[in-house]
C-alpha cells in the first residue's frame, strides 16, 4: 500500500477518490479490504456512481470524528432514532438518489448510513398508497407477469418517471 | 449531478436485506396501537417487496385488530388495501382469523359536544366481517355502552355481523358487566352456539337469558369467566366436551352468597373430559378490597370432581381455606395425568399421609400453604421425576424455609426469584409424549373400583352443606347406581357424538 493514511476508491466508471482511511473506519467492506488486500493500489467499488460515492464520502467525513459505538443493528426496533442535524442534506435528496444512497450504504456496509437512508425511505413511505410508493421508488408492478428480469429492469428504469 | 437511468445504468433494485432494513422502520415496536398500514402498503408494491414483507408479517394478521386504537380513516385505508390485495391475488382478508371490536369505536363526538353513533364505523366493521371468510374468533370489548340509544345500535350491529360468523369458534366478551341482555349479547351468542368451542365472558353476569344461551352451546370445550355464581350449574350439563373451566373471580364483583358447590358437582357429573380446572381469586389489583370467600366450593365437592374427572392435567385452586388433604388423596388416586398442581394459600392442607402418584407432574405451586411440610415436598419430588417447577409453601426466612432451600439445592433446583420461593430445575425430557399417554392408560379402570361408598359419603355431605340447592344430586345418585351395574366403558379422547340422542350414555 502506497500511503497507509489514505485510501483510493474507484467507482464503476473509473473515477477515483482518495480520502483519509480514517473516514471509512465505519465501513465494514473497506475495513475487510484493508485487512486482506490492503497492499493493492485502489479499491474498486462496483455498482456505485461517482456522484453517490462522493455523497457517501461526505457523510463519512462529517461523521469521521464520531465516537459513538458502532451500530450493531441499523434497524434496532427497540429505540427511536434521533435525527442528527448534520445529516439534513441527505434527507433532502430526491427519491432516486436516496435509493442509490441506500444501495451504496449497503454495499459499503456502513450501518449508520444504512440506518439514515432506510429511515428516510421509511418516512417517505409513511402514509402512502402502494401506487404512490411505486411511483417514488419504482420497482416492477406487482400485477405484471414475470418477464426476463434483466430486460425488465432496464425497461422499467428507462420509462420509470422518477418523479418528485 | 443528474441521474439518468439507462439500460446500462438501471434504477437500483434494492436487495431483500436492504428492503428489510427499510421496512423494519415502518412498524417499529415502540409504536403501539396503530394498524400496520405502511407495511401492508409496501407489500402491495411489487412481488419482490411482498416476499420481503412476508418475513416481517409474523402473526400480524392474527393480531391486526387487537390494538384497537385507530381512527376511522385508517380503518378505511386498511379495507382499501385489502381490496387491492384481492386484486393482486393475495387476499389478505383470508388470513384474518380474529377480529377485536371496541364498542367505543362506534361513537363519535358531535360538534355540540355530545356523543352520537358513528354509522360509518359500523358499516365499515360490517364490511370487514363480510370479507373475512376464515374468521374464527370474535372479541368484543363493550365499553361506553350506557345509553339506551347505544343498546339498540349494538344490537343492530350484532344482527348484521352474525351471518358472517359461521366459522367462529371463539367468543370473548369483555367489560360488559350489567348490560348483556340489553345489548342482546345473548342473541349474538345464540347465533354462534352451533360452532362455539370457547367462550370467555369476562365480567358478564350470568343472567337467565345468558344462561339459557350458554346451555345451547353444546360444543363448548373451554369456558372462562371472571364472574361465576351457582346458577351456572344449569348450563354445565350441556357441555359434555368441556376441557377447560377457568374462573378468576374478581372480589370486586358482587355475586350470589351461595357457594359454587352446585357448579363443581355439575362439572363432576357432566364433564368427564375436563382437563383444566382453575378457580383463582382474580386480579391481584383487587386485593385491597375484602376478599369475599363465600363462593368458594367445599372440599367435598372438589373431591367429588377429582374422583369423577380422571383426565385432569391442570388444577389451580387459590385461596380456598376449605380445601383439605382429602382432595390431594383423591387426586393421587384418580389423576395420573396431572401436570400442573397449583394450590395457593390453601392453608388447611398439610400433605401428611398423602402418597403422590402423578408421574407427569411438571409444576407444583404451594405458595402460602403454610401447613404443608417439607416431608410432603420431598415425597413429591421423589415420586414425580418430571417435576421442573416448585413454588415453596414456607414462610420466607423461617427455619423450615432454610432447611428446604438446602434440600432443594441438593435435588438440583435453583431459585429463580429473590425471595427464593420459586424454584426450577432442568430435566432431560426425552420421553415421547406418546409413551406418556400410554403410560397413563392405567388410570381409567383401575381407579374405578376405589370406593363408591366414599363418593356417596361426599354426596351426603354436600347435600347437608348445600341444603336443597342441589336438586339434581338425586338424579346423579341414580345415575351412579345404574352405572355401577353396567360395564364401564370409557372412550379415549373421542368426541361425544353430536348426533347422539343420549350423550349421557357415554359418561362413566
Amino acid at each position: 500500500m502506497s500511503d497507509p493514511a489514505n485510501i483510493t476508491l474507484v467507482t464503476m466508471d473509473g473515477t477515483t477518490f482518495t480520502v483519509p482511511s480514517a473516514y471509512l473506519h465505519r465501513s465494514k467492506l473497506v475495513q475487510d479490504w484493508l485487512r486482506s488486500e490492503g497492499d493493492k493500489q485502489a479499491m474498486e467499488v462496483k455498482h456505485v456512481t461517482p456522484f453517490v460515492l462522493q455523497g457517501v464520502l461526505n457523510f463519512c467525513e462529517i461523521h469521521a470524528e464520531d465516537t459513538s459505538e458502532p451500530l450493531a443493528d441499523p434497524a434496532d426496533p427497540t429505540k427511536p432514532f434521533e435525527a442528527d442535524p448534520r445529516d439534513d442534506a441527505f434527507r433532502g435528496m430526491p427519491d432516486d438518489q436516496l435509493l442509490q444512497f441506500t444501495m451504496a450504504a449497503d454495499i459499503l456496509q456502513i450501518p449508520e448510513l444504512v440506518r439514515l437512508t432506510a429511515q428516510e425511505m421509511a418516512s417517505r413511505i409513511d402514509g402512502k398508497s402502494p401506487d404512490q410508493i411505486r411511483a417514488m421508488f419504482n420497482p416492477d408492478d406487482l400485477a405484471e407477469e414475470d418477464v426476463d428480469s434483466d430486460n425488465e429492469m432496464g425497461e422499467v428504469g428507462e420509462e420509470g418517471a422518477i418523479s418528485k | 449531478m443528474a441521474n439518468h437511468y439507462t439500460s446500462q445504468n438501471p434504477a437500483p433494485r434494492l436487495p431483500p436485506e436492504v428492503l428489510i432494513q427499510v421496512f423494519k422502520h415502518l412498524q417499529p415496536e415502540w409504536i403501539l396501537y396503530t394498524l400496520p398500514l405502511d407495511l401492508l402498503a409496501v407489500s402491495l408494491v411489487c412481488r419482490e417487496w411482498q416476499a420481503v414483507t412476508e418475513s416481517l408479517f409474523g402473526r400480524m394478521f392474527d393480531n391486526l385488530f387487537a390494538r384497537c386504537r385507530y381512527d376511522i380513516h385508517e380503518f378505511e385505508k386498511l379495507l382499501r388495501f385489502f381490496r387491492i390485495s384481492r386484486e393482486c391475488g393475495l387476499d389478505y382478508c383470508h388470513r384474518i382469523t380474529r377480529i377485536t371490536i371496541c364498542t367505543s369505536q362506534f361513537s363519535k363526538q358531535k360538534k355540540s359536544g355530545g356523543w352520537t353513533h358513528n354509522q360509518k364505523a359500523e358499516n365499515l366493521f360490517v364490511h370487514l366481517f363480510s370479507i373475512c371468510p376464515n374468521l374464527q374468533r370474535v372479541e368484543i370489548d363493550a365499553i361506553d355502552v350506557y345509553h339506551k340509544r347505544r343498546f339498540k345500535d349494538l344490537q343492530r350491529f350484532y344482527t348484521r355481523i352474525l351471518p358472517f360468523c359461521t366459522k367462529v369458534t371463539d367468543f370473548v366478551l369483555e367489560n360488559d358487566i350489567d348490560h348483556p341482555e340489553k345489548v342482546y349479547t345473548h342473541l349474538f351468542l345464540a347465533g354462534l352456539a352451533n360452532t362455539l368451542h370457547s367462550i370467555r365472558l369476562y365480567e358478564a353476569k350470568h343472567t337467565t337469558a345468558i344462561l339459557r344461551t350458554l346451555s345451547s352451546c353444546r360444543h363448548i370445550r373451554s369456558f372462562e369467566s371472571r364472574y361465576c355464581d351457582d346458577r351456572l350449574a344449569t348450563a354445565i350439563p350441556s357441555w359434555p366436551n368441556l376441557r377447560t373451566f377457568r374462573v378468576a373471580q374478581s372480589p370486586s364483583l358482587s355475586f350470589s352468597s351461595k357457594n359454587l358447590d352446585s357448579v363443581i358437582v355439575q362439572l363432576a357429573t357432566s364433564c368427564p373430559r375436563l382437563t383444566n380446572l382453575e378457580l383463582s381469586a382474580g386480579a391481584a389489583g383487587c386485593r385491597s378490597r375484602p376478599v369475599v370467600r363465600n363462593h368458594l366450593p367445599s372440599n367435598a365437592a372438589l373431591c367429588l370432581l377429582a374422583f369423577r374427572c380422571r383426565r385432569l392435567k391442570t388444577v389451580r385452586l387459590h385461596q380456598n381455606p376449605k380445601l383439605t388433604d382429602a382432595f390431594l388423596r383423591v387426586l393421587a388416586l384418580t389423576a395420573p395425568r396431572l401436570r400442573v398442581l397449583e394450590l395457593e394459600e390453601c392453608q388447611a392442607l398439610t400433605g401428611e399421609d398423602v402418597v403422590p402418584a402423578w408421574p407427569c407432574l411438571t409444576s407444583l405451586g404451594l405458595r402460602g400453604c403454610y401447613g404443608v411440610g417439607m416431608a410432603f415436598v420431598e415425597k413429591l419430588i421423589a415420586a414425580c421425576p418430571k417435576l421442573r417447577e416448585i413454588t415453596a409453601p414456607f414462610e420466607p426466612y423461617s427455619e423450615a424455609f432454610q432447611a428446604m432451600t438446602e434440600r432443594l439445592r441438593k435435588l438440583g433446583f435453583v431459585a429463580v426469584d429473590k425471595r427464593q420461593l420459586e424454584w426450577r430445575r432442568k430435566i432431560d425430557d426425552d420421553v415421547e409424549e406418546q409413551e406418556e399417554e400410554e403410560m397413563i392408560e392405567v388410570g381409567g379402570d383401575g381407579g374405578e373400583a376405589v370406593d363408591d361408598g366414599l363418593v356417596l359419603g361426599w354426596l351426603r355431605k354436600i347435600k347437608e352443606e348445600a341444603g336443597t340447592n342441589l336438586n339434581n344430586i338425586s338424579e346423579w345418585e341414580e345415575d351412579e347406581d345404574r352405572n355401577g351395574m353396567e360395564s364401564e366403558e370409557e372412550e379415549e379422547e373421542e368426541e361425544i357424538d353430536e348426533e347422539s340422542d343420549h350423550p349421557e350414555d357415554f359418561l362413566f
